[in-house]
C-alpha cells in the first residue's frame, strides 16, 4: 500500500494563501471553512540601540491540511465508520454516513476535520482524491506560485527531501499517529524560541 | 473571523444588499439554473465529484486576470450550464523557468466570488440626493446613455473639450474593458484633457531618466540568477508581484547562490519567504542610509573612481558638467565637504533607525559583492521627496560598478529592454485633439483652479504665449477606477471638491460595484466583469506575455462591457461608426486581435488553436539575458545615453536649472520629509503610517470579496511596543487619525513591523459613519494631496498619525 | 471548535443519562435493603414510583442525543463502529439500557396494581425482573464507562490531554452515583408525600414507609458525601496535573480562575462542596432526629439534589470549556 503525503519548503513559502484558496475553490467552501490553512508563526523582540532598532524576531508560514496519518486517530473514534483510509493512504470522510458528531474533529490534533453547520456533517481535505486518482496533482500543490509544495508517496518524499521533518512549530504533537507531512524548516525557525501564532483570526 | 467591516460596508454602500447565499438570486433571473446554482453553492464541496458529474459537462475556458495588481495571470474557468463552478490556473503545461507557468495568486483564485458577488451593480443609476449621499435611482440604459451624451455635448460647447477629463483608472487591463475605450471615445468626440504620470511610480518614472536618460534600465529576470547579492529595497514582490513569477525568480536566484536582503519597515512576506536578512528602516529615510553606504564605499576605497568618472558626471568636483564646475559634487556632499555633515553610518543611524554597524556592513557588502542588484520598490518613492531615493538608488550601482554587467542592475524604474517586449494589440489610434496634459495626481487642482494652472503646476502642451489651461475640469469620467475618491490623496478634501456641483458639473463612473468613487458620481454605469466579455491582456511589468480572455459567461443582469457602454454613448454623440468601426462587436475585435498576433508573431504564439487552448503566450527567455547599458559600458562614446551629456548624470544640470535646490537638488540627497517623525508634526502625530499594497486586494478592487477578507482581513498592523504605550491590545478597535481625517478599525499587534510605524494596507473602501470617521480603513483618509516637488507625483506614503484605543 | 455553548446537548445527555443510571442502581440497592427489612411489597411501594419517574428523564436524554446529531435520520449509523468507537459503544449501551431498563420498569410497575400471583408466568416474574435489573445495571455502567472513555480515550489525548486523566472517569462515575442517589432520594420523598395523602394507604404502611424513607435518605446522603469526598481528593490532584502539563493546559486553570469562566468555576465548587455536601451532611444528621424536623429533612434532600445537579451542569460546561487544544485551531 502506498502512503501519500505532502511536502512544503517553508523557506520558499511566502504565505500567499494561493493554496488555501485553490483548495477552498475546489471544495466550494464558505468563509470559515478551510481544508488547507496557512499559519503565520513568529515571535521575538526588539532591542533599542541608541536611536536605532535591532530586531530579534522571526516569522515563517506553515501551510497545513489533513496529514492523512498512517495511524489516524480520527478514524477509529468515528461511530459511523464514515472515515476510510484508501489504498493510497488517503484518509477520506464519507459524508453520506457522517452524523456530524464532531468526534473526528476532537481526535485530530491538527484541526483538519471541519464542521458544516447547514449540512451538519464534517469534512476535510481528501487529498484531492478525484484529481490524483485521475493522474493530476492536488489543487493546492498546483496553485503554489513559489513552487514550494510537493506531494507523493511519503517514502519517496523523504528520499527527495532528506532534510525535511515533521513536526515544525506550531504543529508539534504526537507522532505516533504517523502524520504524513514533511517540511523543510525555515532558516529563521528558532529552536525552542517563544513563538506564537500571529494570525489566529485567519485560521 | 472579522467580517464586521464588510457587513458595515455593504449595508452602507449598497441599499440593495443581498445576503451571502443569495448569489442564487441572480440565477433565478437566469431562470433554469437556479436549482443548479443552489446545488453548486451548497453541496459541491461536500460531494466534490459525484454531484459534479451528475450536473453534466464541465467546459474549461482559459482566460486571465488583469487588474492592476502587479501581475497578469492565466485563470481557467470551469463552467457548468453557464455557471462558473471552479477556477484553476496555468498548470496544464510544463513549468519551465525560461517560460514559466503564469500561476494566479489568491485574488485571481477567488475570481468567481467577484463575478457572483452579491453587491454587483445591476442597473444604471442616476444620482437623486446630493453627491456622495449614496441616493440613486435605477434608470434604463437608454436614459443613462442619453444623459451622459447630453452632458458631454453641453460641456464641450460651453467650456471646450479641455473641460472633459478621463482620470487615471486602472481597474481593467483588458482591451475591451477599462479606461482605454473611454479615452478612445472621447478622442473621437474631439478630445479631452490628458494626464501624464501615474499613481504608481511618478517619481521613478521622472527621476530615472535624469540619471540614465531612459526608463528602460532593467535586465531580464533570468539574469538575476547571475547575481551574488540582491538588496530588495522597499521591494516586496511576494505581495506586490511586480510581474507574475517575479518572486519565483528571486527564489531561483537564491538557489543559484544570491544572498538577498530586504530593507523595509515591515517584515514583509518577501522578508519571510525570499530573504536571508531583513533590515527595518524608518520610512522616508532610505536616501540617508544609501548616502551612508556611499560614505563607507568611498571612505574604504571600494569605489573605482576612474571607472565612475569615465561613465558619469558629478561624482567629484573634477568631473562636473560644464557650467557647474563650482557646484556641490556628490562626493563632496557625502563626505560633508560642502555642508560640514559627513554622511557617516552614525549620522544615518539616528535618521534611519538602522544601527550604524548594519549600515556600514551593508555598504561593504554591496561595495564588494559583485555582481549585485539594488532593486527599488515603488513604495519608497510614493513619498514626499520620492525623487531623491530613486536617484540615490541609481547612483549606488554606478559607484559599485554594477551597471551594464550580467548579474548587475542599474536601478530606477527598470523596464526591461525592448528585445523582450512585443507590440500590443488594441484599438486603432484615435488622436486626442486637445494638447494639454496635467500630472495625474493634480486632477483635483484642475477641478478647483484648472484655469489658473500653468507650467509651474506641471501643465504640459500649452501653446506659445498661453499661460494657463483654458478651463477647469467640468466633466469627470471615471471608467474602471476608484481614484477620484478612494485612491487619491486626502479623501476628505477630495469629497469637499466633488460635492460642489458648480466646480465639476458632471461625473460618470463605470464599475462593477458601487464603490466610494461611484457614490460621488452623477451616473453610474454597471459594467460587466471582463470574464463576461471578450478581450486580450498583456504582462504587467515583466513578460512579455499576451493572455487571451474570451467570454466565460454571459453578462450577469444584462450588464455591459465598457466597450458596449461607450458604443451606446458614441451613437448619441454621432461617432458610432468610427468608434465601432462599423459595428464591430467585442468578439469581432477579439478575433481580429488574436489573428493579428498569430500572423505577426506566429513563431511565438503558434497557430490560433494552440494559442487559444493554452490561453497565453510569453516570449521565452533565452540563454542570453538582456543587459541594460551593456553597450554604453563597453563604449560610452559610441553608445551615449539619452541624457543631455550622454553620460550618467549623478549631477543633473536639468535639475539644477529647475531652481529649487532645497527640494530638488541636482545631486541626490536625503531631505527630511514634510510629514516626518523629526518635524513639529510628530508632536501630535508621533507615528509614521504606510499603506502597503495588500494581498487582499488589487488597490480597492476585491475589497468586497469574502474569501479574501477571510484570508487577509483589513486591520492596522502595529508593533507591540507602540501598543503597550497606548494600552492597546491585539484585536482592539483603534482610532487612527491626523489633521486630515480619522478611521476606526481593528488592530493586529505584531513583531513584524518597526516600532514607530503603523501599516494600514491601502485600498479599503472609504466607509464613513455619521461623523465622517471611516470604518473600513481607507488609508487615504489620512494622506495628502501635496505632490512631490519635481515629478509632481503622489506622496501618499508619507503620513504621520496618532493611534488610540477607540 | 469545541466551545461549551455548542455542547449543550452533550451536557444534557451526559448529566441526565448518568443520573438515570445512578438512580437505577440506587433503586436496586434500596429495593434489596428495603425488601430485607420490610418485605418485597413495602420495598415496591417505597421505590417503584420513583423508578418510573426516570422514564421521562431518559427520554429527554435520548432526545438530546438526536439534538447532538445533526442528521437525526442517520442516527442509526452511530452503531456502525462498535469495534473501535467509544461513542458507538456509548450510544449502543445507552439504547440497550433504555430498552432493558424500560421492560424492567414496566414489569416493576405492575407491582403497584396487581400481585405477581395474579399474573401469567407468576413463578418466573421475580426472577425475570431480577435478571433484567442486573442486565440493565450492567448496561448502564457500560454506558457511563463508554461515555467517560470517549474523553479519556488516548487517541484524543493529543488534543485534549486535559481530559485524559482518571479525573474524567471519576467525575462521570461520581456524578452517576451522587446524582443518582440524590435524585432517587427526591423520588422517594415525592412518593412518600403522595402515600401520605392517599386514602388507600394503611397507617401501619405509612409508619413502615416513613422508617424506610429515613433509612434510605440516610444511606443516600452518605453515598453523596462519600462521592463528594472522592471529588475532594481527585479535583486537587487533577488541578496539579493540569498545572504541570505545559502552557495550554496550565492556562486552562488560569482561565477558570481569571476569565468569564471564573464565576462558573466558583459556583461549581460552592454548589458541589458546600451546597450538595453540607446539605447532605445536614440531612444525614437530621435522619437521627425524628418527628418535627421531617419536613426540613425533605427540603434538605431536594436542596442537595438541586445543588448537585446544577453543579453537574456547570461542571460539565467547564469540562468542555477547559479542554485545551494543544495544537492549532483554537479550543
Ligand atoms: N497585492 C497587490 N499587489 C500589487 C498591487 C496591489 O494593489 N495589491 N498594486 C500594484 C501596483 S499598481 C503597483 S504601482 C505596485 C506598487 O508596488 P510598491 O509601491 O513597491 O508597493 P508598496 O506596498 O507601496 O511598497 C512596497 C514595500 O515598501 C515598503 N515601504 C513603504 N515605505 C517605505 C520606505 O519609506 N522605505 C522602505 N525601504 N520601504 C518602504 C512597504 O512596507 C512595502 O513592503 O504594486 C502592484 N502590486
Ligand atoms: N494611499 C495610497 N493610495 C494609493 C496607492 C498607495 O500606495 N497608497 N497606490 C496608488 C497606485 S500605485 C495606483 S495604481 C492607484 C490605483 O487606483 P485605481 O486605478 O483607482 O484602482 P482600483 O482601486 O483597483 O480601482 C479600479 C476599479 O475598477 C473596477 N473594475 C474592475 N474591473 C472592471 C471592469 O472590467 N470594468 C469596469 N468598468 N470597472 C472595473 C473595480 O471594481 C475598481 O473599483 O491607487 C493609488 N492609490
Ligand atoms: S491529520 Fe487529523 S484528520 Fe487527518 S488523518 Fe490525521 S488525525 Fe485524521
Ligand atoms: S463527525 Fe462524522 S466523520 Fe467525524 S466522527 Fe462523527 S460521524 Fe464520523
Ligand atoms: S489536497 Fe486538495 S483537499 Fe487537500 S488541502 Fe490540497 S487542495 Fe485541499
Ligand atoms: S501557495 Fe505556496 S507560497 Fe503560497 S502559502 Fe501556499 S505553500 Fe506558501
Ligand atoms: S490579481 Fe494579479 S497576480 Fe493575482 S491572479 Fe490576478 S493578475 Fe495574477
Ligand atoms: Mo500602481
Amino acid at each position: 500500500m502506498a502512503q501519500y503525503g505532502f511536502y512544503v519548503d517553508l523557506n520558499a513559502c511566502i504565505g500567499c494563501k494561493a493554496c488555501q484558496v485553490a483548495c477552498k475553490d475546489r471544495a466550494n467552501n464558505e468563509v470559515g471553512t478551510n481544508w488547507r490553512r496557512v499559519i503565520e508563526y513568529g515571535g521575538g523582540d526588539w532591542v533599542k540601540a541608541g536611536n536605532a532598532w535591532q530586531p530579534n524576531i522571526f516569522t515563517y508560514f506553515v501551510p497545513t491540511a489533513c496529514h492523512h496519518c498512517s495511524n489516524p486517530p480520527c478514524l477509529p473514534v468515528c461511530p459511523t465508520a464514515a472515515i476510510e483510509k484508501d489504498a493510497n493512504g488517503i484518509v477520506k470522510i464519507n459524508v453520506d454516513l457522517c452524523i456530524g458528531c464532531h468526534y473526528c474533529e476532537w481526535a485530530c490534533p491538527w484541526g483538519a476535520p471541519q464542521f458544516y453547520e447547514e449540512l451538519a456533517v464534517v469534512n476535510k481535505c481528501d487529498f484531492c482524491k478525484d484529481l490524483v486518482d485521475a493522474g493530476g496533482n492536488p489543487a493546492c500543490v498546483d496553485a503554489c506560485p513559489m513552487r514550494a509544495m510537493d506531494w507523493g508517496d511519503i517514502e519517496e518524499l523523504k528520499a527527495k527531501y532528506p532534510e525535511a521533518v515533521f513536526p515544525v512549530e506550531p504543529l508539534a504533537g504526537p507522532e505516533d499517529f504517523g502524520p504524513n507531512a514533511l517540511y523543510t524548516k525555515h532558516v529563521q525557525a528558532v529552536e525552542g524560541a517563544a513563538g506564537a501564532i500571529l494570525n489566529q483570526e485567519e485560521i | 473571523m472579522s467580517t464586521n467591516g464588510k457587513t458595515n460596508l455593504l449595508t452602507q454602500l449598497n441599499s440593495t444588499t443581498l445576503n451571502r447565499r443569495s448569489f442564487l438570486k441572480w440565477s433565478s433571473a437566469a431562470g433554469a439554473t437556479a436549482m443548479l446554482a443552489s446545488k453548486v453553492d451548497l453541496l459541491d464541496g461536500i460531494y466534490p465529484l459525484s454531484k459534479a458529474e451528475a450536473q453534466g459537462e464541465t467546459t474549461v475556458i482559459p482566460t486571465g486576470c488583469c487588474h492592476n495588481c502587479g501581475g497578469r495571470c492565466v485563470l481557467k474557468a470551469h463552467v457548468q450550464d453557464g455557471v462558473i463552478v471552479r477556477v484553476t490556473s496555468d498548470t496544464d503545461r510544463p513549468d519551465d523557468p525560461m517560460d514559466p507557468q503564469l500561476r494566479a495568486c489568491v485574488r485571481g483564485r477567488s475570481y468567481r466570488r467577484r463575478v457572483y458577488a452579491p453587491d454587483r451593480l445591476r442597473s444604471p443609476l442616476r444620482r437623486t440626493g446630493p453627491r456622495g449621499s449614496g441616493q440613486f435611482e435605477e434608470i434604463s440604459w437608454e436614459e443613462a446613455a442619453d444623459i451622459i451624451a447630453e452632458n458631454l455635448i453641453r460641456i464641450k460647447e460651453e467650456y471646450g473639450s479641455a473641460a472633459i477629463y478621463n482620470h487615471y483608472a486602472t481597474g481593467a487591463g483588458n482591451t475591451i474593458n477599462g479606461s482605454g475605450v473611454v479615452g478612445r471615445m472621447l478622442n473621437l468626440f474631439g478630445g479631452r484633457l490628458n494626464y501624464y504620470n501615474n499613481y504608481s511610480w511618478a517619481c521613478t518614472q521622472v527621476a530615472t531618466p535624469t540619471v540614465f536618460g531612459t526608463q528602460t534600465s532593467g535586465q531580464s529576470r533570468v539574469d538575476w540568477l547571475n547575481a551574488k547579492l540582491i538588496l530588495m529595497w522597499g521591494w516586496n514582490p511576494a505581495e506586490m508581484i511586480d510581474g507574475t513569477n517575479t518572486m519565483y525568480y528571486v527564489k531561483l536566484a537564491r538557489e543559484a547562490g544570491a544572498k538577498t536582503i530586504v530593507i523595509d519597515p515591515r517584515h514583509s512576506m518577501s522578508a519571510v519567504g525570499l530573504a536571508d536578512e531583513w533590515i527595518p528602516i524608518r520610512p522616508g529615510t532610505d536616501a540617508a542610509m544609501m548616502a551612508a553606504m556611499a560614505y563607507v564605499m568611498i571612505n574604504e576605497g571600494m569605489v573605482d573612481e576612474d571607472y565612475v568618472n569615465r561613465y558619469s558626471l558629478g561624482y567629484d568636483s573634477q568631473h562636473m558638467p560644464d557650467g557647474y564646475e563650482d557646484a556641490e559634487s556628490f562626493k563632496a556632499y557625502i563626505l560633508g565637504e560642502s555642508d560640514g555633515v559627513p554622511k557617516t553610518p552614525e549620522w544615518a543611524a539616528d535618521i534611519t533607525g538602522v544601527p550604524a554597524e548594519t549600515i556600514a556592513r551593508i555598504g561593504r557588502e554591496y561595495g564588494t559583492t559583485k555582481p549585485g542588484i539594488l532593486y527599488q520598490g515603488y513604495g519608497v518613492q510614493r513619498r514626499a521627496y520620492g525623487e531623491q531615493v530613486v536617484r540615490m538608488g541609481c547612483v549606488l550601482p554606478v559607484l559599485a560598478g554594477n551597471v551594464g554587467i550580467p548579474g548587475g542592475w542599474a536601478g530606477g524604474i527598470a523596464f526591461a529592454v525592448s528585445a523582450e517586449s512585443t507590440p500590443g494589440v488594441g484599438f486603432p489610434g484615435a488622436r486626442n485633439e486637445v494638447s494639454y496634459s496635467i500630472p495625474s495626481f493634480m486632477f483635483t487642482d484642475a477641478i478647483l483652479r484648472g484655469n489658473e494652472m500653468g507650467a509651474a503646476d506641471g501643465v504640459r502642451g500649452l501653446a506659445d504665449g498661453e499661460e494657463t489651461l483654458p478651463t477647469s475640469i467640468k466633466f469627470l469620467y471615471n471608467p474602471a477606477g476608484n481614484c477620484i475618491v478612494n485612491q487619491h490623496g486626502n479623501v476628505n478634501r477630495t469629497i469637499e471638491i466633488l460635492k460642489d456641483e458648480s466646480l465639476c458639473e458632471f461625473i460618470v463612473t463605470h464599475d462593477n460595484f458601487l464603490t466610494p468613487s461611484a457614490r460621488y458620481s452623477d451616473i453610474v454605469m454597471p459594467a460587466c466583469t471582463y470574464w463576461e466579455t471578450w478581450g486580450v491582456t498583456a504582462n504587467w511589468k515583466y513578460g512579455p506575455t499576451r493572455i487571451l480572455m474570451p467570454q466565460v459567461v454571459e453578462p450577469l443582469y444584462g450588464t455591459k462591457s465598457d466597450y458596449a457602454i461607450c458604443a451606446m454613448i458614441a451613437e448619441r454623440l454621432g461617432i458610432y461608426d468610427e468608434f465601432t468601426e462599423g459595428g464591430k462587436t467585442e468578439q469581432d475585435w477579439y478575433n481580429q486581435w488574436v489573428d493579428q498576433l498569430v500572423t505577426e508573431y506566429g513563431d511565438v504564439y503558434g497557430d490560433r488553436v494552440t494559442f487559444e487552448e493554452r490561453g497565453s503566450m510569453t516570449v521565452p527567455y533565452t540563454e542570453e539575458p538582456t543587459i541594460a547599458f551593456a553597450d554604453f559600458i563597453a563604449d560610452p562614446a559610441a553608445n551615449p545615453l539619452g541624457t543631455p551629456s550622454g553620460l550618467i548624470e549623478i549631477f543633473s544640470p536639468a535639475l539644477a536649472e529647475f531652481g529649487n535646490p532645497d527640494e530638488v537638488p541636482a545631486i541626490p540627497k536625503y531631505i527630511q520629509e514634510w510629514d516626518s517623525p523629526f518635524g513639529p508634526e510628530a508632536g501630535e502625530y508621533p507615528l509614521q503610517a504606510i499603506g502597503s499594497h495588500y494581498m487582499h486586494r488589487s488597490h480597492s478592487t476585491f475589497d468586497n470579496i469574502d474569501w479574501l477578507d477571510e484570508a487577509f482581513p483589513q486591520v492596522a498592523f502595529m508593533n507591540n511596543l507602540d501598543a503597550q504605550e497606548r494600552g492597546i491590545a491585539d484585536g482592539d478597535s483603534v482610532k487612527i487619525y491626523n489633521n486630515r481625517g480619522a478611521m476606526i478599525i481593528p488592530v493586529r499587534l505584531t513583531p513584524r513591523i518597526m516600532p514607530g510605524v503603523v501599516n494600514i494596507p491601502q485600498g479599503a473602501w472609504y466607509t464613513p459613519d455619521a461623523s465622517g470617521v471611516d470604518r473600513r480603513g481607507c488609508v487615504n483618509i489620512l494622506t495628502t494631496e501635496r505632490p512631490s516637488p519635481y515629478a509632481l507625483g503622489n506622496t501618499q506614503q508619507s503620513i504621520m498619525v496618532q493611534v488610540e484605543k477607540a | 471548535m469545541i466551545h461549551p455553548n455548542n455542547e449543550w446537548s452533550l451536557i444534557i445527555f451526559n448529566v441526565l443519562g448518568q443520573m438515570s443510571v445512578g438512580a437505577f442502581l440506587a433503586f436496586g440497592v434500596a429495593h434489596i435493603f428495603a425488601a430485607r427489612r420490610a418485605g418485597v411489597h413495602q420495598a415496591d411501594l417505597l421505590a417503584t414510583r420513583a423508578l418510573l419517574a426516570l422514564g421521562p428523564i431518559l427520554v429527554i436524554g435520548m432526545a438530546a442525543v438526536f439534538g447532538h446529531v445533526g442528521n437525526p435520520d442517520r442516527v442509526f449509523n452511530m452503531l456502525s463502529n462498535l469495534d473501535t468507537s467509544w461513542l458507538a459503544r456509548e450510544v449502543a449501551a445507552y439504547g440497550a439500557f433504555l430498552v432493558v431498563g424500560g421492560i424492567f420498569a414496566i414489569l416493576q410497575a405492575l407491582t403497584l396494581f396487581k400481585k405477581d400471583e395474579e399474573l401469567p408466568f407468576s413463578n418466573w416474574l421475580p426472577k425475570i425482573r431480577i435478571a433484567l435489573a442486573w442486565i440493565a445495571a450492567i448496561l448502564g455502567v457500560l454506558f457511563v464507562l463508554s461515555a467517560a472513555m470517549i474523553y479519556y480515550d488516548p487517541r484524543l489525548a493529543s488534543r485534549q490531554t486535559g481530559w485524559a486523566h482518571f479525573h474524567t472517569v471519576v467525575i462521570f462515575f461520581v456524578d452517576m452515583v451522587m446524582l443518582g442517589a440524590l435524585a432517587l432520594g427526591v423520588g422517594f420523598v415525592g412518593n412518600y408525600l403522595w402515600l401520605q395523602r392517599s386514602k388507600h394507604v394503611a397507617d401501619e404502611t405509612r409508619r413502615i414507609q416513613a422508617g424506610l424513607l429515613r433509612d434510605s435518605i440516610k444511606a443516600m446522603a452518605f453515598v453523596a458525601i462519600a462521592a463528594i469526598g472522592v471529588l475532594f481528593v481527585s479535583t486537587p490532584l487533577y488541578l496539579v496535573y493540569l498545572g504541570n502539563k505545559g502552557d495550554r493546559l496550565t492556562s486552562s486553570i488560569l482561565m477558570m480562575l481569571q476569565t468569564e469562566y471564573a464565576t462558573h468555576f466558583f459556583a461549581y465548587l460552592f454548589l458541589s462542596f458546600t451546597g450538595a455536601g453540607i446539605l447532605s451532611g445536614f440531612a444525614w444528621y437530621l435522619t437521627e432526629e425524628k418527628g418535627k424536623w421531617q419536613s426540613l429533612l425533605y427540603l434538605l434532600v431536594v436542596g442537595a439534589f438541586v445543588c448537585a445537579i446544577v453543579a453537574a451542569f456547570i461542571g460539565r460546561y467547564l469540562f468542555y470549556a477547559r479542554n485545551a487544544t494543544l495544537l492549532i485551531g483554537g479550543p
